[in-house]
Protein backbone atom coordinates (compact mmCIF):
# COMPACT_ATOMS: atom_id res chain seq x y z
CA UNK A 1 0.00 0.00 0.00
CA UNK A 2 1.53 3.25 -1.07
CA UNK A 3 0.94 6.89 -0.32
CA UNK A 4 3.76 7.87 -2.68
CA UNK A 5 2.78 10.39 -5.29
CA UNK A 6 4.36 11.99 -8.28
CA UNK A 7 3.32 15.57 -8.64
CA UNK A 8 4.84 18.28 -10.81
CA UNK A 9 7.49 15.69 -11.73
CA UNK A 10 8.54 15.37 -8.06
CA UNK A 11 8.43 11.99 -6.37
CA UNK A 12 7.01 12.48 -2.90
CA UNK A 13 6.86 10.08 0.01
CA UNK A 14 3.23 11.00 0.63
CA UNK A 15 0.76 13.63 -0.56
CA UNK A 16 0.89 16.11 2.35
CA UNK A 17 3.10 19.18 2.17
CA UNK A 18 2.74 22.50 3.94
CA UNK A 19 1.03 25.48 2.37
CA UNK A 20 3.22 28.46 1.64
CA UNK A 21 3.18 31.12 4.35
CA UNK A 22 3.38 28.70 7.23
CA UNK A 23 6.86 28.79 8.78
CA UNK A 24 9.41 28.18 5.98
CA UNK A 25 11.37 31.43 5.84
CA UNK A 26 14.44 30.48 7.89
CA UNK A 27 16.47 27.30 8.12
CA UNK A 28 15.16 26.82 11.68
CA UNK A 29 11.53 27.01 10.60
CA UNK A 30 12.20 24.57 7.77
CA UNK A 31 13.56 22.16 10.36
CA UNK A 32 10.30 22.59 12.25
CA UNK A 33 8.20 21.86 9.13
CA UNK A 34 10.16 18.68 8.47
CA UNK A 35 9.60 17.61 12.08
CA UNK A 36 5.86 18.10 11.51
CA UNK A 37 6.13 15.46 8.77
CA UNK A 38 5.70 17.26 5.42
CA UNK A 39 6.72 15.35 2.27
CA UNK A 40 7.98 18.57 0.67
CA UNK A 41 8.69 21.97 2.14
CA UNK A 42 7.06 24.98 0.51
CA UNK A 43 8.81 28.18 1.53
CA UNK A 44 7.19 31.41 2.51
CA UNK A 45 6.70 33.46 -0.63
CA UNK A 46 10.02 35.03 -1.62
CA UNK A 47 10.24 38.40 -3.38
CA UNK A 48 13.46 39.84 -4.85
CA UNK A 49 14.09 42.06 -1.83
CA UNK A 50 13.31 41.43 1.86
CA UNK A 51 9.89 42.58 3.03
CA UNK A 52 8.95 43.51 6.59
CA UNK A 53 5.26 42.85 6.05
CA UNK A 54 2.47 44.29 8.15
CA UNK A 55 2.46 45.05 11.84
CA UNK A 56 0.68 42.61 14.14
CA UNK A 57 -2.05 41.51 14.53
CA UNK A 58 -1.22 39.69 11.30
CA UNK A 59 -3.08 36.45 12.04
CA UNK A 60 -6.42 36.18 13.82
CA UNK A 61 -8.14 32.97 14.86
CA UNK A 62 -11.87 33.10 14.25
CA UNK A 63 -14.54 31.80 16.61
CA UNK A 64 -16.35 30.52 13.50
CA UNK A 65 -13.33 28.39 12.53
CA UNK A 66 -10.32 29.19 10.41
CA UNK A 67 -7.95 32.12 10.37
CA UNK A 68 -7.72 35.49 8.71
CA UNK A 69 -4.20 36.65 7.98
CA UNK A 70 -2.51 39.67 6.50
CA UNK A 71 1.15 38.96 7.02
CA UNK A 72 2.09 41.04 3.99
CA UNK A 73 4.51 38.66 2.29
CA UNK A 74 7.09 39.03 5.04
CA UNK A 75 10.22 37.33 3.69
CA UNK A 76 14.00 37.50 3.75
CA UNK A 77 14.37 38.20 0.00
CA UNK A 78 15.97 36.08 -2.70
CA UNK A 79 19.40 36.05 -1.04
CA UNK A 80 18.00 33.63 1.57
CA UNK A 81 17.00 30.96 -0.98
CA UNK A 82 20.43 29.33 -0.85
CA UNK A 83 20.24 28.88 2.92
CA UNK A 84 16.65 27.59 2.82
CA UNK A 85 17.50 25.09 0.10
CA UNK A 86 20.56 23.91 1.97
CA UNK A 87 18.50 23.36 5.14
CA UNK A 88 15.94 21.23 3.28
CA UNK A 89 18.65 19.21 1.47
CA UNK A 90 20.38 18.42 4.76
CA UNK A 91 17.07 17.03 6.02
CA UNK A 92 16.51 15.12 2.77
CA UNK A 93 13.19 16.74 1.88
CA UNK A 94 12.39 18.37 -1.48
CA UNK A 95 11.97 22.14 -1.34
CA UNK A 96 9.56 24.19 -3.41
CA UNK A 97 10.32 27.90 -3.51
CA UNK A 98 7.21 30.07 -3.49
CA UNK A 99 7.85 33.10 -5.67
CA UNK A 100 6.13 36.45 -6.07
CA UNK A 101 6.91 39.63 -7.87
CA UNK A 102 5.24 42.79 -9.06
CA UNK A 103 6.07 42.05 -12.69
CA UNK A 104 7.49 39.30 -14.87
CA UNK A 105 11.10 40.37 -14.41
CA UNK A 106 10.80 40.05 -10.61
CA UNK A 107 9.37 36.53 -11.04
CA UNK A 108 12.29 35.67 -13.29
CA UNK A 109 14.78 37.20 -10.84
CA UNK A 110 13.62 35.05 -7.90
CA UNK A 111 13.07 31.93 -10.02
CA UNK A 112 16.61 32.21 -11.39
CA UNK A 113 17.99 32.38 -7.88
CA UNK A 114 16.01 29.26 -6.92
CA UNK A 115 17.32 27.46 -9.97
CA UNK A 116 20.92 28.40 -9.16
CA UNK A 117 20.40 27.24 -5.57
CA UNK A 118 19.19 23.88 -6.95
CA UNK A 119 15.76 24.04 -5.37
CA UNK A 120 13.42 21.25 -6.44
CA UNK A 121 10.55 23.31 -7.84
CA UNK A 122 8.92 26.72 -8.01
CA UNK A 123 5.46 27.70 -6.88
CA UNK A 124 4.37 30.96 -8.48
CA UNK A 125 2.15 32.85 -6.08
CA UNK A 126 -0.38 34.51 -8.36
CA UNK A 127 -2.99 34.83 -5.68
CA UNK A 128 -2.02 36.63 -2.47
CA UNK A 129 -5.23 38.48 -1.54
CA UNK A 130 -3.73 41.19 0.67
CA UNK A 131 -0.35 42.42 -0.58
CA UNK A 132 -1.16 45.08 -3.13
CA UNK A 133 0.22 44.49 -6.61
CA UNK A 134 1.56 41.03 -5.77
CA UNK A 135 -1.12 38.45 -6.18
CA UNK A 136 -4.75 38.03 -6.97
CA UNK A 137 -4.72 40.90 -9.48
CA UNK A 138 -2.38 38.73 -11.55
CA UNK A 139 -4.11 35.41 -11.00
CA UNK A 140 -7.55 36.75 -11.86
CA UNK A 141 -6.32 37.90 -15.27
CA UNK A 142 -5.74 34.84 -17.51
CA UNK A 143 -3.58 36.84 -19.96
CA UNK A 144 -1.22 37.94 -17.20
CA UNK A 145 -1.09 34.40 -15.82
CA UNK A 146 0.00 33.16 -19.23
CA UNK A 147 2.60 35.91 -19.53
CA UNK A 148 4.21 35.23 -16.14
CA UNK A 149 4.16 31.44 -16.45
CA UNK A 150 5.54 31.53 -19.99
CA UNK A 151 8.45 33.72 -19.01
CA UNK A 152 9.31 31.57 -16.00
CA UNK A 153 8.98 28.21 -17.77
CA UNK A 154 11.14 29.47 -20.63
CA UNK A 155 13.92 30.76 -18.39
CA UNK A 156 14.24 27.91 -15.88
CA UNK A 157 14.22 24.15 -16.11
CA UNK A 158 12.69 23.68 -12.66
CA UNK A 159 9.19 22.22 -12.39
CA UNK A 160 6.67 25.07 -12.11
CA UNK A 161 3.61 25.00 -9.88
CA UNK A 162 1.14 27.85 -10.28
CA UNK A 163 -0.91 28.86 -7.26
CA UNK A 164 -4.24 30.45 -8.11
CA UNK A 165 -6.88 31.97 -5.89
CA UNK A 166 -10.63 32.13 -6.07
CA UNK A 167 -11.89 34.37 -8.86
CA UNK A 168 -14.46 34.19 -11.62
CA UNK A 169 -11.59 33.47 -13.97
CA UNK A 170 -9.88 30.71 -12.00
CA UNK A 171 -10.73 27.91 -14.46
CA UNK A 172 -9.60 29.99 -17.41
CA UNK A 173 -6.44 31.11 -15.57
CA UNK A 174 -5.60 27.48 -14.78
CA UNK A 175 -5.98 26.64 -18.48
CA UNK A 176 -3.65 29.47 -19.49
CA UNK A 177 -1.08 28.41 -16.90
CA UNK A 178 -1.11 24.86 -18.29
CA UNK A 179 -0.84 26.14 -21.85
CA UNK A 180 2.16 28.18 -20.78
CA UNK A 181 3.91 25.09 -19.46
CA UNK A 182 2.92 24.84 -15.79
CA UNK A 183 3.54 21.37 -14.39
CA UNK A 184 0.93 21.63 -11.69
CA UNK A 185 -1.83 23.96 -10.49
CA UNK A 186 -2.12 24.70 -6.77
CA UNK A 187 -5.71 25.52 -5.78
CA UNK A 188 -6.60 27.71 -3.88
CA UNK A 189 -5.09 30.57 -1.91
CA UNK A 190 -6.84 32.32 0.98
CA UNK A 191 -9.94 34.36 0.18
CA UNK A 192 -10.08 38.09 0.85
CA UNK A 193 -11.96 38.72 4.09
CA UNK A 194 -12.00 40.81 7.23
CA UNK A 195 -12.94 40.62 10.88
CA UNK A 196 -14.09 43.49 13.08
CA UNK A 197 -13.97 43.61 16.86
CA UNK A 198 -17.40 44.52 18.22
CA UNK A 199 -16.09 45.75 21.59
CA UNK A 200 -13.50 48.20 20.33
CA UNK A 201 -15.28 48.73 16.99
CA UNK A 202 -12.07 48.29 15.00
CA UNK A 203 -10.95 45.88 12.27
CA UNK A 204 -8.61 43.48 14.08
CA UNK A 205 -5.89 43.08 11.44
CA UNK A 206 -3.47 45.98 11.27
CA UNK A 207 -3.87 45.76 7.48
CA UNK A 208 -7.71 45.80 7.79
CA UNK A 209 -8.21 43.12 5.10
CA UNK A 210 -6.71 39.68 5.04
CA UNK A 211 -7.11 36.22 3.60
CA UNK A 212 -9.50 33.66 5.06
CA UNK A 213 -8.12 30.13 5.43
CA UNK A 214 -9.03 26.88 7.14
CA UNK A 215 -12.23 24.81 7.30
CA UNK A 216 -14.54 27.64 6.11
CA UNK A 217 -12.93 27.67 2.64
CA UNK A 218 -12.59 23.92 2.16
CA UNK A 219 -15.84 23.33 0.21
CA UNK A 220 -14.99 26.28 -2.03
CA UNK A 221 -11.53 24.87 -2.72
CA UNK A 222 -12.96 21.39 -3.40
CA UNK A 223 -15.29 22.91 -6.02
CA UNK A 224 -12.40 24.68 -7.76
CA UNK A 225 -10.23 21.55 -7.76
CA UNK A 226 -13.14 19.49 -9.09
CA UNK A 227 -13.83 21.97 -11.91
CA UNK A 228 -10.19 22.39 -12.97
CA UNK A 229 -9.68 18.62 -12.96
CA UNK A 230 -12.85 18.07 -14.98
CA UNK A 231 -11.81 20.70 -17.50
CA UNK A 232 -8.16 19.76 -17.99
CA UNK A 233 -7.43 16.52 -16.08
CA UNK A 234 -4.42 18.45 -14.83
CA UNK A 235 -1.87 17.82 -12.12
CA UNK A 236 -3.43 19.57 -9.12
CA UNK A 237 -2.47 20.24 -5.51
CA UNK A 238 -5.46 21.00 -3.28
CA UNK A 239 -5.17 23.62 -0.57
CA UNK A 240 -7.75 25.10 1.76
CA UNK A 241 -9.08 23.72 5.00
CA UNK A 242 -7.35 20.34 5.10
CA UNK A 243 -7.55 19.48 8.77
CA UNK A 244 -7.93 15.69 8.84
CA UNK A 245 -7.75 12.72 6.46
CA UNK A 246 -11.34 13.23 5.27
CA UNK A 247 -10.75 16.78 4.06
CA UNK A 248 -7.51 15.60 2.42
CA UNK A 249 -9.22 12.61 0.79
CA UNK A 250 -11.97 14.87 -0.53
CA UNK A 251 -9.40 16.91 -2.46
CA UNK A 252 -7.91 13.70 -3.86
CA UNK A 253 -11.20 12.34 -5.15
CA UNK A 254 -11.97 15.79 -6.59
CA UNK A 255 -8.78 15.48 -8.65
CA UNK A 256 -5.80 16.57 -6.54
CA UNK A 257 -2.66 14.43 -6.48
CA UNK A 258 -1.41 16.08 -3.32
CA UNK A 259 -2.60 18.52 -0.68
CA UNK A 260 -1.09 21.36 1.28
CA UNK A 261 -1.87 22.14 4.89
CA UNK A 262 -1.54 25.47 6.68
CA UNK A 263 -4.16 26.55 9.18
CA UNK A 264 -4.60 23.09 10.73
CA UNK A 265 -0.98 23.15 11.91
CA UNK A 266 -2.18 25.36 14.78
CA UNK A 267 -4.01 22.31 16.15
CA UNK A 268 -0.85 20.54 17.23
CA UNK A 269 2.17 18.69 15.99
CA UNK A 270 0.51 15.39 15.02
CA UNK A 271 -1.91 16.68 12.39
CA UNK A 272 0.07 15.40 9.39
CA UNK A 273 0.87 12.02 10.93
CA UNK A 274 -2.81 11.55 11.76
CA UNK A 275 -3.85 12.47 8.22
CA UNK A 276 -1.44 9.90 6.79
CA UNK A 277 -2.67 7.20 9.14
CA UNK A 278 -6.24 7.99 8.11
CA UNK A 279 -5.38 7.96 4.42
CA UNK A 280 -3.75 4.53 4.74
CA UNK A 281 -6.90 3.15 6.29
CA UNK A 282 -8.89 4.86 3.58
CA UNK A 283 -6.88 3.01 0.91
CA UNK A 284 -7.58 -0.26 2.72
CA UNK A 285 -11.25 0.62 2.88
CA UNK A 286 -11.36 1.11 -0.87
CA UNK A 287 -9.15 -1.89 -1.38
CA UNK A 288 -6.62 -0.03 -3.51
CA UNK A 289 -2.85 -0.36 -3.32
CA UNK A 290 -1.90 3.04 -4.53
CA UNK A 291 -3.40 6.40 -3.67
CA UNK A 292 -3.11 7.50 -7.30
CA UNK A 293 -5.99 5.12 -8.06
CA UNK A 294 -8.29 7.42 -6.12
CA UNK A 295 -7.20 10.69 -7.71
CA UNK A 296 -10.25 12.18 -9.41
CA UNK A 297 -12.37 9.18 -8.38
CA UNK A 298 -15.41 11.42 -7.90
CA UNK A 299 -15.46 12.07 -11.65
CA UNK A 300 -15.86 8.41 -12.58
CA UNK A 301 -19.34 7.12 -13.18
CA UNK B 1 -18.59 3.98 -5.36
CA UNK B 2 -18.62 2.70 -1.82
CA UNK B 3 -21.82 0.79 -2.47
CA UNK B 4 -20.43 -0.82 -5.62
CA UNK B 5 -17.23 -1.70 -3.87
CA UNK B 6 -19.14 -3.30 -1.00
CA UNK B 7 -21.23 -5.36 -3.34
CA UNK B 8 -18.25 -6.51 -5.36
CA UNK B 9 -16.47 -7.57 -2.18
CA UNK B 10 -19.61 -9.24 -0.94
CA UNK B 11 -19.37 -7.60 2.47
CA UNK B 12 -21.26 -4.93 4.26
CA UNK B 13 -18.53 -2.32 4.60
CA UNK B 14 -20.53 -0.37 7.12
CA UNK B 15 -20.38 -3.29 9.52
CA UNK B 16 -16.88 -4.40 8.64
CA UNK B 17 -14.76 -3.87 11.73
CA UNK B 18 -11.67 -3.08 9.66
CA UNK B 19 -13.48 0.08 8.60
CA UNK B 20 -13.96 1.36 12.10
CA UNK B 21 -10.72 3.32 12.17
CA UNK B 22 -12.31 5.54 9.53
CA UNK B 23 -13.55 7.68 12.39
CA UNK B 24 -12.31 11.27 12.34
CA UNK B 25 -9.07 10.53 14.14
CA UNK B 26 -7.42 13.76 13.12
CA UNK B 27 -10.20 16.19 13.95
CA UNK B 28 -9.24 18.95 16.35
CA UNK B 29 -10.93 18.76 19.72
CA UNK B 30 -13.29 21.52 20.77
CA UNK B 31 -10.59 22.63 23.19
CA UNK B 32 -8.14 23.16 20.33
CA UNK B 33 -10.80 25.04 18.41
CA UNK B 34 -11.34 27.45 21.28
CA UNK B 35 -7.71 28.11 22.21
CA UNK B 36 -6.20 31.20 20.68
CA UNK B 37 -9.45 33.04 20.03
CA UNK B 38 -9.43 36.65 21.11
CA UNK B 39 -11.03 37.47 24.45
CA UNK B 40 -11.58 40.94 25.85
CA UNK B 41 -10.56 42.50 29.10
CA UNK B 42 -10.99 45.84 30.78
CA UNK B 43 -7.84 47.43 32.10
CA UNK B 44 -9.11 48.17 35.61
CA UNK B 45 -5.94 49.57 37.10
CA UNK B 46 -2.37 50.45 36.18
CA UNK B 47 -0.15 50.57 39.27
CA UNK B 48 3.16 52.33 39.16
CA UNK B 49 5.40 50.11 41.30
CA UNK B 50 8.47 52.27 40.77
CA UNK B 51 9.90 54.81 38.39
CA UNK B 52 10.45 51.99 35.91
CA UNK B 53 8.05 49.12 36.58
CA UNK B 54 4.30 49.04 36.20
CA UNK B 55 1.56 46.54 36.85
CA UNK B 56 -1.61 46.46 34.76
CA UNK B 57 -4.64 44.59 36.04
CA UNK B 58 -6.98 43.32 33.36
CA UNK B 59 -10.47 42.11 34.24
CA UNK B 60 -11.62 39.46 31.76
CA UNK B 61 -14.94 40.14 30.04
CA UNK B 62 -15.03 36.61 28.61
CA UNK B 63 -13.36 33.84 30.62
CA UNK B 64 -10.30 31.95 29.40
CA UNK B 65 -10.95 28.51 27.93
CA UNK B 66 -8.60 27.16 30.58
CA UNK B 67 -6.78 28.71 33.54
CA UNK B 68 -3.25 29.88 32.68
CA UNK B 69 -0.46 27.53 33.64
CA UNK B 70 3.00 28.54 34.86
CA UNK B 71 5.15 30.75 32.59
CA UNK B 72 2.38 31.16 30.03
CA UNK B 73 1.68 34.45 28.29
CA UNK B 74 -1.00 36.44 26.53
CA UNK B 75 -1.00 38.62 23.45
CA UNK B 76 -2.55 41.98 24.27
CA UNK B 77 -4.22 43.85 21.43
CA UNK B 78 -4.34 47.62 21.73
CA UNK B 79 -6.38 48.58 18.65
CA UNK B 80 -4.41 50.66 16.20
CA UNK B 81 -1.27 50.55 18.37
CA UNK B 82 0.21 47.12 19.00
CA UNK B 83 -0.29 43.42 19.56
CA UNK B 84 2.29 42.39 22.09
CA UNK B 85 3.22 39.33 24.12
CA UNK B 86 3.11 39.75 27.91
CA UNK B 87 3.83 37.17 30.60
CA UNK B 88 1.00 36.44 32.99
CA UNK B 89 2.38 37.68 36.30
CA UNK B 90 -0.72 36.72 38.25
CA UNK B 91 -4.20 35.32 37.67
CA UNK B 92 -7.05 35.07 40.12
CA UNK B 93 -9.84 33.46 38.10
CA UNK B 94 -11.06 36.62 36.40
CA UNK B 95 -8.16 39.06 36.55
CA UNK B 96 -4.84 38.89 34.71
CA UNK B 97 -1.91 40.99 35.93
CA UNK B 98 1.01 41.96 33.73
CA UNK B 99 4.29 43.38 35.00
CA UNK B 100 6.11 45.60 32.52
CA UNK B 101 8.22 48.65 31.82
CA UNK B 102 7.73 51.21 29.08
CA UNK B 103 9.84 50.06 26.15
CA UNK B 104 7.92 51.37 23.15
CA UNK B 105 4.65 52.60 21.77
CA UNK B 106 2.68 49.55 22.85
CA UNK B 107 3.81 49.47 26.46
CA UNK B 108 3.34 53.25 26.70
CA UNK B 109 -0.22 52.88 25.46
CA UNK B 110 -0.83 50.06 27.94
CA UNK B 111 0.43 52.27 30.77
CA UNK B 112 -2.21 54.84 29.77
CA UNK B 113 -5.04 52.43 29.12
CA UNK B 114 -6.82 52.33 32.51
CA UNK B 115 -10.56 52.08 31.89
CA UNK B 116 -10.17 50.86 28.32
CA UNK B 117 -11.11 47.52 26.79
CA UNK B 118 -8.33 45.57 25.08
CA UNK B 119 -8.16 42.27 23.18
CA UNK B 120 -6.49 39.32 24.85
CA UNK B 121 -5.34 36.07 23.25
CA UNK B 122 -4.13 33.26 25.48
CA UNK B 123 -3.00 31.64 27.59
CA UNK B 124 -0.23 30.82 25.10
CA UNK B 125 2.96 28.82 25.35
CA UNK B 126 3.71 25.51 26.99
CA UNK B 127 3.02 25.56 30.71
CA UNK B 128 5.91 24.57 32.96
CA UNK B 129 5.37 21.51 35.15
CA UNK B 130 6.83 21.68 38.61
CA UNK B 131 9.19 18.90 39.60
CA UNK B 132 8.02 18.19 43.14
CA UNK B 133 11.17 16.17 43.86
CA UNK B 134 13.23 19.32 43.71
CA UNK B 135 13.62 22.73 45.29
CA UNK B 136 13.81 25.83 43.15
CA UNK B 137 16.05 28.85 42.81
CA UNK B 138 14.59 31.61 40.62
CA UNK B 139 16.65 34.37 39.05
CA UNK B 140 15.27 37.35 37.12
CA UNK B 141 16.65 40.41 35.43
CA UNK B 142 14.41 43.45 34.92
CA UNK B 143 10.98 42.58 33.51
CA UNK B 144 12.18 38.97 33.46
CA UNK B 145 10.56 38.89 36.88
CA UNK B 146 7.11 38.84 35.20
CA UNK B 147 6.89 35.13 34.28
CA UNK B 148 8.46 34.07 37.59
CA UNK B 149 5.86 35.70 39.85
CA UNK B 150 3.13 33.08 39.40
CA UNK B 151 5.78 30.37 39.51
CA UNK B 152 7.15 31.69 42.82
CA UNK B 153 3.62 31.79 44.22
CA UNK B 154 3.03 28.15 43.27
CA UNK B 155 6.43 26.97 44.52
CA UNK B 156 5.98 28.80 47.80
CA UNK B 157 2.59 27.11 48.28
CA UNK B 158 4.26 23.75 47.65
CA UNK B 159 7.14 24.60 50.00
CA UNK B 160 9.66 24.14 47.19
CA UNK B 161 10.99 27.67 46.88
CA UNK B 162 14.60 28.14 48.00
CA UNK B 163 15.19 31.73 46.87
CA UNK B 164 14.23 34.36 44.31
CA UNK B 165 16.86 36.87 43.20
CA UNK B 166 16.00 39.87 41.05
CA UNK B 167 18.33 42.40 39.56
CA UNK B 168 17.63 45.83 38.13
CA UNK B 169 20.02 48.54 37.05
CA UNK B 170 19.24 51.35 39.48
CA UNK B 171 18.07 51.54 43.06
CA UNK B 172 15.43 54.07 42.04
CA UNK B 173 13.78 51.37 39.92
CA UNK B 174 13.09 49.09 42.87
CA UNK B 175 10.22 51.04 44.52
CA UNK B 176 7.44 48.76 45.71
CA UNK B 177 8.37 45.83 43.46
CA UNK B 178 9.54 43.65 46.40
CA UNK B 179 6.40 44.56 48.37
CA UNK B 180 4.20 43.63 45.41
CA UNK B 181 6.14 40.40 44.95
CA UNK B 182 5.59 39.48 48.58
CA UNK B 183 1.90 40.43 48.39
CA UNK B 184 1.35 37.94 45.54
CA UNK B 185 3.78 35.13 46.35
CA UNK B 186 4.29 35.38 50.08
CA UNK B 187 8.04 35.15 49.43
CA UNK B 188 10.92 37.57 49.86
CA UNK B 189 12.64 39.02 46.82
CA UNK B 190 16.43 39.25 47.05
CA UNK B 191 17.25 42.50 45.26
CA UNK B 192 20.44 43.32 43.34
CA UNK B 193 21.13 46.78 41.88
CA UNK B 194 24.02 47.73 39.64
CA UNK B 195 24.38 51.20 41.15
CA UNK B 196 24.34 49.56 44.59
CA UNK B 197 21.68 51.92 46.01
CA UNK B 198 19.37 49.21 47.27
CA UNK B 199 19.89 45.56 48.20
CA UNK B 200 22.98 43.68 47.11
CA UNK B 201 25.52 45.31 44.85
CA UNK B 202 25.70 43.76 41.39
CA UNK B 203 23.57 41.68 39.06
CA UNK B 204 21.16 38.83 39.68
CA UNK B 205 23.74 36.53 38.06
CA UNK B 206 26.01 37.22 41.05
CA UNK B 207 23.49 35.43 43.21
CA UNK B 208 23.97 32.28 41.15
CA UNK B 209 27.77 32.59 41.29
CA UNK B 210 27.55 32.77 45.07
CA UNK B 211 24.98 29.99 45.35
CA UNK B 212 26.87 27.72 42.94
CA UNK B 213 28.33 25.29 45.52
CA UNK B 214 24.91 24.70 47.06
CA UNK B 215 22.87 24.54 43.84
CA UNK B 216 22.89 20.75 43.67
CA UNK B 217 19.40 19.34 44.14
CA UNK B 218 17.82 22.59 43.03
CA UNK B 219 16.14 23.43 39.78
CA UNK B 220 17.20 26.85 38.55
CA UNK B 221 14.71 28.92 36.55
CA UNK B 222 15.96 32.17 35.02
CA UNK B 223 14.33 34.91 32.99
CA UNK B 224 15.83 38.07 31.59
CA UNK B 225 18.00 39.35 28.76
CA UNK B 226 19.71 36.74 26.56
CA UNK B 227 23.26 37.59 27.68
CA UNK B 228 22.22 37.11 31.31
CA UNK B 229 20.63 33.75 30.44
CA UNK B 230 23.74 32.61 28.59
CA UNK B 231 25.90 33.48 31.63
CA UNK B 232 23.54 31.68 33.99
CA UNK B 233 23.52 28.59 31.76
CA UNK B 234 27.31 28.60 31.73
CA UNK B 235 27.54 28.87 35.53
CA UNK B 236 24.90 26.21 36.13
CA UNK B 237 26.45 23.74 33.68
CA UNK B 238 29.63 23.95 35.77
CA UNK B 239 27.59 22.92 38.81
CA UNK B 240 26.02 20.06 36.86
CA UNK B 241 22.64 21.81 36.66
CA UNK B 242 20.69 22.26 33.42
CA UNK B 243 18.63 25.36 34.22
CA UNK B 244 15.26 26.28 32.78
CA UNK B 245 15.51 29.52 30.81
CA UNK B 246 12.50 31.68 29.98
CA UNK B 247 13.29 33.32 26.65
CA UNK B 248 11.92 36.25 24.71
CA UNK B 249 11.63 36.59 20.95
CA UNK B 250 9.35 38.30 18.47
CA UNK B 251 5.95 36.69 18.87
CA UNK B 252 3.53 37.74 16.15
CA UNK B 253 0.80 35.12 15.79
CA UNK B 254 1.10 33.06 18.97
CA UNK B 255 -0.34 30.09 17.06
CA UNK B 256 2.89 28.44 15.94
CA UNK B 257 2.63 29.15 12.23
CA UNK B 258 4.09 32.56 11.35
CA UNK B 259 7.63 31.57 12.23
CA UNK B 260 8.68 34.90 13.71
CA UNK B 261 9.45 33.47 17.16
CA UNK B 262 11.55 30.53 15.92
CA UNK B 263 14.84 30.44 17.84
CA UNK B 264 17.49 30.41 15.14
CA UNK B 265 18.68 27.05 13.88
CA UNK B 266 17.00 25.12 16.70
CA UNK B 267 13.63 25.30 14.93
CA UNK B 268 12.00 25.73 18.34
CA UNK B 269 9.00 28.06 18.36
CA UNK B 270 8.94 30.22 21.46
CA UNK B 271 5.13 30.39 21.37
CA UNK B 272 4.63 26.60 21.16
CA UNK B 273 7.64 24.76 22.54
CA UNK B 274 8.47 27.64 24.93
CA UNK B 275 8.86 30.18 26.33
CA UNK B 276 10.60 28.01 28.97
CA UNK B 277 13.35 25.75 27.67
CA UNK B 278 16.12 23.65 29.18
CA UNK B 279 19.35 25.59 28.70
CA UNK B 280 20.89 22.57 26.96
CA UNK B 281 18.26 22.90 24.17
CA UNK B 282 18.88 26.58 23.48
CA UNK B 283 22.46 27.32 24.48
CA UNK B 284 23.65 27.21 20.85
CA UNK B 285 21.03 29.77 19.94
CA UNK B 286 21.96 32.03 22.88
CA UNK B 287 25.63 31.93 21.94
CA UNK B 288 24.98 32.58 18.24
CA UNK B 289 22.72 35.46 19.22
CA UNK B 290 25.73 37.30 20.56
CA UNK B 291 28.10 36.36 17.81
CA UNK B 292 28.27 39.39 15.50
CA UNK B 293 29.37 37.18 12.60
CA UNK B 294 26.14 35.22 12.89
CA UNK B 295 23.31 36.62 10.81
CA UNK B 296 20.29 36.54 13.05
CA UNK B 297 16.83 37.52 11.94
Amino acid sequence: MSLEVKVATLNLRHPVMNASGVLGDTSGSITRLVKLGVSAVVTKTITPNPREGFNPPTIVKLPTGGLINAVGLTNPGKEAIKELTRAAKVLGVPIIISVAGRNTSEFVEVSGEAWRAEADALELNLSCPHAKGYGIELGADPRKVKEVVEVVTSTTSLPVLVKLGLSDKVIESAGKALEAGADSIVLINTIKAMCIDVYTLRPILAATYGGLSGPPIHPIAVRVVYDVYREYGADIIGVGGVSDWVTAAEFIVAGAKAVQIGTALINGDNVIREILEGLRKWLQYHNVKDISELVGAAHKR
Amino acid sequence: MVGLLARSLGVDVWKDTTCKPLALSGSPSSRELQLGIMRHAKVVKVRKLSRRYLLAELELIEPFEEAPGLIQFVLIWLPGVDYMPMSIADYDGSKVSVFFSIRGEGTRALANSAGRVVGLVGPLGKALTVNTESNYVLVAGGTGLAPLIMLAKKLNELGLLTAVAWGTRRGEDVGTVPAYFKEVTGAELIVYTENCNIGFCGKAVDFISKALPSLNGNEVVAAGPNDMLATIADLCFKAGVDPVLVLESTVKCGLGICGSCVLGETGLRLCREGPAFRASEVIGYLISYHDPTFKHR
